[in-house]
């Protein structure tokens, strides 16, 4: 007796746009101890949620990847991966902040992957890329290559943010605001708990508001303008946190 | 973490109990609420909306929900925060979330169910039209499913308007009409049959009628790429002539593989809609149209007993999947509808879809025999040659057999072929 | 006194179904000088085995009393409303007595079986009083507005009744000028429980009703009327269904 279940060609659904989560994660030597671990720890309960905001939307799929970089730069994962697949490696903190070679790393991979890169052939939507430091690089030239990486439309119209663990200097600051373009997506944490929270906070706000079509108002927003307004709500009830500089 | 709030009902000091979270979307946050005996869910917005959105969420809940399809709000509350929102039903457990079945996870138990998801559907939107009322904000998130009988549960009817008034939401750019888009037109009884016939094609096909080997053009698809697309120059991915935005091999299979087994007929309605229809709105097919497109292919589905492969041509004598022999249907000839004979097929007339004839049903013992079970209030009488007439009443199941001529009721004769 | 007073009761599926009498009671009555509203819900389940005729008592205690107050003020009425809910209660209790008297019943306990709801409304050119005890909403239309006045009416999910020790003191009260005054309505919550919000409720009993005050206001009586039957059998708990309304601009000073 046949299974009565029709196989009028069920395939695994919408064919979906991919939508991109990269970590840039210092794993420098001041990172070191319980920086870097409420980094590790937060990352890994980030990836459980990951899951749940894709069962809400029919329009993206959502990737992960992280590059940390410290004398030298390692993606955990060859290429974005989905959540439920990316095998996270605890980082330890070693050795000095060599953001340029980051910056140069995350270049050559914000390319179609067909030209050499992780990103999708088609079907692609900004990403949201997440940097993670305590301090100042120790590479002088990274300026150059954030030039470089602005003229990548990838980078350009990602929704970055960038989270400054610990006490940062101004000058280190200065950095920040250079990689994220805007004060208020700077984001100041003091405790492993407030770190593991803005994560999530950003990624999952992000990723909803991301992962869907746009929607339209009277009052025109852009998704990267709707999801900055959304997370900076969210984050003014964490503790241990200061937004903007 | 229950709070409590007073609500004024009917002169007196409800309580509202709201319960825990059930689910998150752009505009509010759905929680579970127990108020007047009753569970509910209950949506607060994150923004507080205007006075003109509130306003007219205040008279959809003065009006009677035009079909049970539809969560329709019963109450708006101000909370002590400050907080603005509105009492609905509650979702039945058993029904599935589209977006779930979009992505694959759940699937409708076979395509026939399916089909009878979307007469339910059209059918409820056709009854909201006719109060002079559109659904606006049409998009996957509403809409659900049992995955068993093919019923519809439609929720987020809160920008449900009566059609070219100005509200803030105007939609969703995938579902929205290009003249809304582009602000020509406030969203109506138009636009509403445009994003009725992508949520349907959504469906079917599981693909996006305007994603094809365009989107290939763009590195990334954001507001930019969405408004060409799906605005300033839409091209449907099957479109006659113009062949630049085909679905893509590899990426899109599953809408290729669907697009070639749909009947002709429900291609050249989504051919009319996509191509026809893009500016010329009075060119889109409403919902009566849409109604006789799926009760046509309704009626002409049929399964084969071996692999369950399911295909809408009665006389082909052998699937066109696995080449098994398919024994001849039978056909219910009934007024201008031929319905082929499949079990738990409804049998629905002048797309009355709220009052099926009856439904068919195979018989316990020889399941290849099938019979029809009488839903309707008249009695029926089946007549064949040189056997006595006779009546089936409501409940009871008349057998089928070749060239038995039925009198349903009064004015409606049918016949076995 | 201007205006037109009509009032209706249905008895519910649910009594109709187990052959038990109607437990409401509603009436209505107007003369030069006021009109007088009465909806009752008397309890109807075993231990309140005589509520049809307590609710009927109910009526005619309130009728008598707020009758005997229609040249008051509110100044006057505003201080006398306590002794007005008590001597409802004590009336109400005596019209009992005479028929457990009449009918040899159980003195223990004696009012409990006639324990019933209570509507009361007394509409002068002045004022409007209203009175309540247990379920029932009243619903007021003034100067284009609708409000359904406040009240208290449960402990617990259990409605107050007059059969209650103490009832006076469970009765609310509502004491207003009549200027703008253009229509009063009140129901019992059989009624009430057939729409599934108050938004409904207004938009097809309370609106039609209170917007429709012209000389053709007699059909729309009789519409009501049957609506009423009609809904009563199918719909909401099988609870009986009443209603008593006041319509300031009606076709005249008619008399029930």
């Amino acid at each position: 007796m046949a299974d009565k279940s029709s196989n009028f060609g069920y395939g695994n659904g919408i064919a979906k746009q991919i939508l991109n989560i990269i970590f840039l994660v210092d794993d420098s030597g001041s990172m070191s101890g319980p920086n870097i671990n409420a980094v590790n720890a937060a990352i890994t309960e980030l990836l459980q949620i990951i899951p749940e905001i894709e069962k809400g939307t029919i329009d993206a799929e959502i990737r992960v990847a992280a590059l940390s970089f410290s004398d030298k730069v390692h993606w955990i994962q060859k290429e974005p991966v989905s959540a439920r697949h990316f095998k996270w490696e605890d980082l330890f903190g070693d050795g000095s902040t060599n953001l340029t070679e980051a910056y140069r790393e995350l270049g050559k991979q914000l390319i179609k992957k067909s030209h050499g890169g992780m990103m999708p052939d088609f079907g692609g939507v900004a990403p949201i890329l997440l940097l993670m430091s305590d301090g100042m690089p120790t590479s002088l030239d990274w300026a150059i290559e954030l030039g470089i990486l602005y003229q990548k439309i990838w980078f350009s119209s990602a929704l970055r943010y960038a989270l400054a663990i610990g006490a940062c200097s101004d000058e280190a600051m200065q950095v920040l605001l250079a990689f994220t373009g805007s004060a208020d997506r700077i984001i100041k944490v003091f405790t492993a708990e407030a770190l593991k929270n803005v994560i999530q906070v950003i990624a999952v706000t992000a990723s909803k508001v991301k992962s869907k079509s746009a929607s339209i108002s009277s009052v025109r927003q852009t998704n990267n303008e709707i999801a900055e307004t959304e997370i900076k709500a969210e984050i003014e009830k964490i503790e241990g946190v200061e937004s903007g500089w | 973490m229950v709070n409590e709030e007073s609500i004024q009902y009917f002169g007196k000091n409800q309580k509202l109990y709201i319960d825990r979270e059930i689910g998150n979307g752009a505009q509010g946050t759905v929680f579970l609420a127990h108020f007047n005996q009753h569970q509910f869910a209950l949506k607060l917005y994150k923004k507080t909306p205007s006075l003109t959105f509130v306003s007219n969420l205040i008279n959809t809940t003065a009006t009677v929900s035009p079909s049970d399809v539809f969560i329709w709000p019963k109450q708006v509350v101000n909370l002590s925060d400050g907080n603005v929102g509105y009492l609905m039903p509650l979702i039945p457990a058993n029904y599935t979330p589209i977006i779930a079945i979009l992505n694959g996870k759940r699937h409708f138990s076979n395509f026939q169910t399916m089909l009878m998801w979307c007469i339910n559907v059209i059918h409820a939107m056709k009854k909201l039209h006719q109060k002079g009322l559109c659904f606006r904000d049409l998009n996957e998130g509403g809409f659900f499913a049992d995955i068993f009988t093919g019923d519809a549960r439609i929720c987020d009817c809160d920008n449900i308007a009566p059609h070219n008034v100005k509200l803030e939401i105007l939609g969703k750019m995938k579902y929205m009409a290009p003249e809304v888009i582009l602000k020509k037109k406030m969203p109506n009884l138009y636009s509403d049959y445009y994003s009725l016939a992508i949520l349907l094609f959504q469906v079917l096909t599981n693909g996006h009628p305007m994603m094809g080997a365009r989107i290939a053009n763009y590195e990334i698809i954001d507001e930019r790429g969405e408004y060409v697309l799906f605005a300033v120059e839409p091209v449907f991915v099957y479109h006659k002539t113009n062949t630049i935005n085909r679905p893509i091999p590899g990426y899109h299979d599953v809408v290729i593989e669907r697009w070639r087994l749909l009947p002709k007929h429900v291609q050249e309605a989504f051919h009319q809609v996509f191509v026809d229809g893009i500016y010329d709105d009075k060119k889109r097919l409403s919902d009566q149209d849409w109604l006789s497109v799926f009760i046509q292919f309704y009626n002409d589905l049929l399964q084969c007993d071996e692999c369950g492969f399911e295909f809408t041509r009665a006389n082909i004598p052998h699937c066109p999947k696995c080449g098994a022999c398919i024994p001849k249907r039978l056909i219910l000839s009934i007024k201008s509808s031929r319905v082929v004979l499949e079990k738990g097929k409804m049998v629905i007339v002048d797309c009355d879809v709220d009052r099926p004839l009856g439904f068919v049903i195979a018989n316990k013992i020889d399941p290849s025999i099938l019979g029809m079970r009488n839903t309707s209030n008249e009695i029926w009488k089946s007549q064949v040659e040189n056997v006595k007439a006779k009546d089936y009443s409501h409940g009871q199941v008349l057998p089928f057999q070749k060239y038995m001529k039925i009198q349903f009721g009064n004015q409606e004769y049918g016949k076995i072929e | 006194m201007r205006g037109t007073v009509f009032n209706h009761t249905a008895t519910g599926y649910k009594h109709l179904s187990i052959h038990q009498d109607c437990q409401d009671y509603s009436s209505s009555f107007i003369d030069d000088e006021c009109a007088i509203l009465i909806v009752a819900d008397g309890h109807g389940d075993p231990i309140h085995a005589r509520s049809a005729l307590g609710a009927k008592f109910a009526s005619q205690a309130a009728y008598e009393l707020l009758l005997r107050e229609k040249d008051q003020d509110q100044e006057y009425l505003s201080k006398k409303i306590n002794f007005l809910k008590l001597k409802i209660v004590e009336r109400w209790k005596s019209l009992v007595d005479d028929d457990v008297a009449c009918n040899s019943l159980n003195q223990e306990e004696k009012y409990t079986p006639y324990g019933t709801t209570l509507l009361a409304c007394l509409i002068t050119e002045k004022l409007v009083l209203s009175v309540q005890i247990g379920d029932g909403v009243i619903a007021v239309q003034t100067d284009g507005k609708t409000t359904f006045l406040e009240h208290e009416d449960s402990i617990d999910g259990r409605t107050h009744s007059l059969c209650e020790h103490s009832a006076e003191e469970y009765f609310t009260h509502q004491l207003f000028d009549s200027e703008m005054l253009q229509g009063v309505c009140m129901a019992s919550d059989g009624l009430t429980a057939l729409f599934d919000s108050e938004q409904i409720f207004k938009s097809s009993i309370l609106n039609p009703l209170f917007q429709a005050a012209s000389p053709d206001l007699l059909p729309k009586y009789q519409d009501l009327h049957s609506f009423i039957d009609a809904v009563a059998n199918l719909k909401g708990n099988g609870d009986d269904v009443s209603i008593a309304v006041f319509l300031r601009n009606g076709i005249g000073q008619s008399s029930n």
